[in-house]
C-alpha cells in the first residue's frame, strides 16, 4: 500500500502559491498544466473551508452509528501527501466511522486511505490531481481561476463569515459571464468543498454534451446584452447573475439535465436578449430584488417546465422589481 | 415604490452627488457616473441582499443527503487510483 504522510504548508509556502497563482497569463489555466500547483491551492481552499460555515461537504458527512449528522465543528483538515501527489484529509473528531450521503461521492475518496474495514469512511482522502484525472476522462477539465482564488482562498479570508453568500463579489464581477465561459469550454474550477461535491463529484461525458451547448447560449447572450454598454450597471446585473446561478444547478451532477432549470433559463435569456432591463440606463437601486428567490425556486420545483406562463410571470415579476427598485438617472 | 424606500434611495443618490459634480469639474465620464451609482447602489442593498436565503445564491450545492445503497462502483476512476498508487509506491 502506498505510504501516506501528512504534511504541512508554511505561511511562506502560502504566500509562494499565491504569487504563483497571480502570475498565471490566463484567468483559467488548466490544472494539468501545473498539476503540483493545482493541487496545492485546491487543498488549501479545501483546508480553509472544512468546519467553517463555507464547508459545503460538512452536510452531508454522518456518524454511521448514530446516523445523524457529524457536528460540524468536529470537521478537521490536514495535509498530506502520498509520494510526490499533494492532497487533503478530513477527520471527524470522536467519530470514527462516517457515512458520506451524497452520490458519487465516495468515489473521488482514495480507496486505500479512507475506509474501515467494514465499509464506513474513517477519513476522506482527497487528492486534487487523482480527482482531476477522472474528471479528465469524462471529457471535463479542471482549472485554476486565478480571480476566483484570489478573492477567496488569498483574499483575507475569514472562516466565520460566509464568503460567498454575504458580499457582491459574483453579482458586481459579472461572473456569470465567465463562468458560462468555463461551462462553454468544458472547464470547472477546483477551489474548494463547493467545487468539489457540487460540481466534481458525479460529472458525466454525456451530461455535458447539452451542458457545454447550455454554457454557450449564457456566455453569447450575457455577451451580446452588454456589447455597446461600457460599464454595466447593477440593475443589469441581476439577470445575468440570476442565470449563471440556474447554470451553476445545471452544472451539478444530481441536476444535470433539469428541465425545470431549462426551461426558467431559456426564460432568462429570452429577457437579455430582448433587453427588458436596458442594459445602458443608469440607474440606482435601492434593494435586490426579493422576486430573484421565486425564479431560483421555480427553476428547482420538479415539473415547473410544464406550466410556461407560470415561468414567463415569474420572471416577469423579477424584472418589475428591478425596475420598480431602480431611481433613474438621465443617460 | 413606498414612499420610506423612496426617501432613502433619494438621499444615497443625492449623497452620491458631489462624486459626479467633482467628477464633472475634471473629466467626467459616463464610466466613472456609474461606477459611483452602482458602489451607492451596493451600499443600499446591502440589507435586502443578507435577507435573501443563503441556498438561493450562487455557489450552493442543490442537493440534499441521501442515504445510498449499493452504489455502483466506478472501474474506472478505480483505475485511475490504482495507477497514481503505481506510481507511489
Amino acid at each position: 500500500m502506498p505510504k501516506l504522510e501528512t504534511t504541512k504548508l508554511s505561511q511562506e509556502a502560502i504566500d509562494r502559491l499565491r504569487r504563483e497563482l497571480a502570475r498565471l497569463p490566463e484567468e483559467a489555466t488548466l490544472a494539468s498544466s501545473h498539476p503540483d500547483l493545482a493541487s496545492q491551492i485546491a487543498s488549501l481552499g479545501i483546508w480553509r473551508e472544512v468546519g467553517t460555515v463555507n464547508d459545503e461537504l460538512a452536510r452531508f458527512i454522518f456518524d454511521a452509528e448514530s446516523g445523524k449528522p457529524v457536528p460540524r465543528e468536529k470537521l478537521k483538515a490536514r495535509f498530506v501527501m502520498q509520494g510526490r501527489l499533494f492532497g487533503v484529509e478530513i477527520h471527524c473528531e470522536g467519530h470514527p466511522r462516517l457515512d458520506i450521503r451524497a452520490r458519487h461521492f465516495r468515489t473521488l475518496l482514495h480507496p486505500k486511505h479512507s475506509f474501515n474495514d467494514d465499509g464506513t469512511v474513517g477519513q476522506l482522502v482527497i487528492f486534487p490531481e487523482i480527482i482531476s484525472e477522472i474528471v479528465r476522462r469524462q471529457g471535463v477539465e479542471t482549472v485554476l481561476v486565478r480571480k476566483w482564488g484570489e478573492n477567496s482562498i488569498f483574499g483575507g479570508f475569514d472562516p466565520a463569515q460566509g464568503y460567498y453568500q454575504t458580499n457582491f463579489w459574483e453579482l458586481e464581477n459579472n461572473d456569470a459571464l465567465f463562468f458560462s465561459g468555463l461551462v462553454q469550454r468544458r472547464q470547472l474550477a477546483f477551489l474548494g468543498t463547493h467545487d468539489l461535491i457540487a460540481h466534481l463529484a458525479g460529472v458525466n461525458r454525456a451530461s455535458w454534451e447539452s451542458l457545454s451547448i447550455q454554457g454557450a447560449r449564457v456566455h453569447q447572450t450575457i455577451q451580446g446584452y452588454f456589447q455597446s454598454t461600457p460599464k454595466a450597471t447593477v440593475a443589469s446585473l441581476i439577470l445575468p447573475y440570476t442565470a449563471g446561478v440556474v447554470l451553476d444547478d445545471l452544472a451539478q451532477p444530481p441536476t444535470y439535465g433539469s428541465r425545470s432549470h431549462s426551461a426558467v433559463l431559456e426564460e432568462l435569456l429570452g429577457a437579455l436578449a430582448a433587453r427588458r432591463v436596458n442594459p445602458g440606463q443608469k440607474v440606482l437601486m435601492t434593494e435586490f430584488p426579493q422576486e430573484f428567490q421565486s425564479v431560483i425556486e421555480l427553476s428547482r420545483a420538479p415539473g415547473a417546465e410544464g406550466s410556461a406562463e407560470s415561468i414567463k410571470q415569474t420572471v416577469g415579476k423579477l424584472i418589475g422589481a428591478i425596475h420598480r427598485h431602480s431611481v433613474q438617472f438621465a443617460a | 415604490m413606498k414612499t420610506g424606500k423612496l426617501f432613502v434611495a433619494l438621499n444615497i443618490a443625492l449623497s452620491a452627488l458631489p462624486l459626479f459634480a467633482k467628477q464633472a469639474a475634471t473629466t467626467t465620464t459616463q464610466t466613472d457616473e456609474s461606477a459611483a451609482l452602482n458602489q451607492a447602489s451596493f451600499k443600499s442593498m446591502e440589507g435586502s441582499w443578507l435577507n435573501m436565503p443563503v441556498s438561493c445564491k450562487a455557489r450552493g450545492f442543490f442537493a440534499e443527503p441521501t442515504t445510498l445503497l449499493n452504489e455502483v462502483a466506478n472501474l474506472e476512476a478505480q483505475d485511475v487510483f490504482a495507477a497514481f498508487d503505481r506510481e507511489a509506491v
